[in-house]
């Protein structure tokens, strides 16, 4: 009987996480090269391994986003598959598909988040002015001179890039490869892939897989309530 | 309590940073030399990205990520239509260049531009009565004014027969517009510590000077338009992850009959 009281408190608190992956979906709806969390249940083998952290399962849905232009030099997004390489400040690697940097000290060129896009050569992009112009294969132009390149990855075939929320990715120690014809647009951006009307239909539905958890407990509340009685009545 | 509850107040208070950014767009729309600002959205994460603390079961800890940041970044490298005015004190910037402009308190303005006056001691100033750097008086009985696209000023006067060079307006170049805060009335506040460069009109990449015309502001309705109803969309969105985390709630709250 304690094993139907688990099970519903794992389901409950299953659809409370896919809640909270579905507000956090929701909330970057317009945040440029955010991609889709979504978390999957999975079957459980083990019929007592039903602790509910180990029962979701999260993807990423890499689903190309609407491209539209802007008017910021340094809006950077990609067509097609592939990743800007990230350097945090610690020496860390990440890997994002949202593209809209700002020029910060000594012309690094950096995310709002700080991280510093990388050159093909492994180093921060440096670039002198705003007037640059990138090329689709990523090459940066100053005037006519070409001054860096900026690379786009993707992970090797059969490794998947590991995500860090819906816009930051890590990527397994060297199953990263460049993409070999990257199609880099200045002056774009990629909108988020959210589809709204899919989020509030997954709201509807953990709310109310919620509520069949909750009946539930309620039914097995009435059936020990009932039990306690009626074997109360039998012993006297 | 539920993190959906904590995530749609964040995106609520994300959209509602962006509605701020475009009602004040839309309203100085043609306040001439404004700057429109954007707001960007980043995910936000509930912990530092570290790749190296990070292990490989990542299903530990499935959502890490906790709503949306909306930063807002104002556009100053973006040129407004320049609209000739005929007003010989006008003056207008075509490229990405500022004036400096002393402050009231003596400190370094950034100026992009508007309509000049000539102080009672002829000193060349905003109209708002803020002296320019290039600190250049213009004699009493000037009858013309002319500012080269050059930036320099000179004067004619009846004495001479050739108008007079006063001076040279320069212009600074702020390429991270994040150390800039923009003040009252079209000026720009720099950030301590920060050094500008002056450079001749037409050198380095600053523009030009225009006389006689004005900067619109950078603003477009059509734009502005359809950010506002995204927005409102988005909003709208947030507020019903909100009611879902309350409805919930309830549902926990009344398991215990």
């Amino acid at each position: 009987m304690a094993d139907f009281i688990e099970s519903a408190r794992a389901i409950l608190s299953q659809s409370e996480r896919r809640m909270e992956a579905t507000a956090n979906n929701v909330a970057n709806i317009t945040t440029p090269g955010f991609k889709n969390q979504r978390l999957y249940s999975e079957m459980s083998v083990e019929a007592d391994a039903l602790a509910p952290e180990t029962l979701l399962e999260q993807t990423v849905d890499f689903t190309q986003g609407q491209l539209s232009k802007t008017s910021n030099p340094l809006d950077l997004a990609i067509a097609g598959p592939g990743m800007f390489r990230l350097g945090g400040a610690d020496g860390s690697t990440l890997y994002t598909r949202s593209g809209q940097f700002k020029v910060a000290d000594g012309g690094r060129v950096v995310n709002a988040q700080g991280l510093a896009l990388q050159s093909a050569d492994g180093t921060d992009l440096i670039v002198p002015n705003l007037n640059i112009q990138i090329l689709t294969d990523g090459t940066v132009l100053d005037g006519d001179r070409p001054i860096a390149k900026v690379d786009v990855y993707q992970a090797t075939a059969g490794t998947q890039m590991q995500p860090l929320g819906g816009s930051l990715f890590s990527a397994p120690e060297g199953a990263v490869e460049e993409v070999a014809q990257p199609s880099v647009r200045q002056g774009m951006l990629e909108a988020s892939n959210v589809t709204l009307a899919n989020e509030m239909v997954n709201m509807m539905d953990a709310l109310r897989q919620a509520e069949g958890a909750a009946k539930l407990v309620q039914t097995y509340d009435d059936l020990m309530g009932k039990a306690v009685s009626t074997f109360g009545q039998g012993t006297r | 309590m539920s993190g959906a509850f904590y995530i749609g107040a964040v995106g609520l208070d994300a959209q509602q940073k962006a509605l701020d950014t475009i009602a004040n767009n839309i309203s100085n729309i043609s306040t001439s030399g404004f700057k429109r600002s954007e707001v960007r959205f980043t995910e936000m994460l509930a912990s530092e990205p570290d790749a190296g603390v990070l292990g490989p079961d990542l299903r530990a800890n499935a959502v890490t990520s906790s709503g949306v940041k909306a930063d807002v970044a104002q556009l100053l490298n973006n040129q407004g239509a320049i609209q000739s005015t005929g007003n010989p004190l006008d003056l207008a910037i075509n490229g990405s260049g500022l004036i400096e402009v002393m402050g009231p308190g003596g400190q370094t303005l950034l100026w992009r531009g508007g309509a000049l006056k000539v102080g009672d001691r002829g000193q060349l100033m905003t109209a708002s009565g803020l002296e320019l750097k290039a600190n250049i008086t213009v004699p009493t009985d000037a009858t013309a004014l002319q500012v080269g696209s050059d930036g320099v000023v000179r004067a004619t006067t009846p004495t001479d027969s050739a108008p007079v060079e006063l001076g040279q307006i320069m212009l600074v170049k702020v390429d991270d517009p994040s150390v800039v805060q923009p003040a009252d009335q079209g000026f720009y506040r720099v950030q301590d510590g920060v050094e500008l460069n002056d450079s001749k009109p037409g050198e380095d990449g600053v523009g030009t000077l225009a006389q006689g015309s004005l900067e619109g502001s950078n603003v477009e309705l059509n734009q502005e338009m359809v950010d506002l109803l995204v927005v409102q969309r988005a909003y709208a969105a947030n507020a019903q992850v909100v009611q879902a985390a309350d409805q919930f709630m309830g549902l926990a709250n009344g398991l215990r009959r």
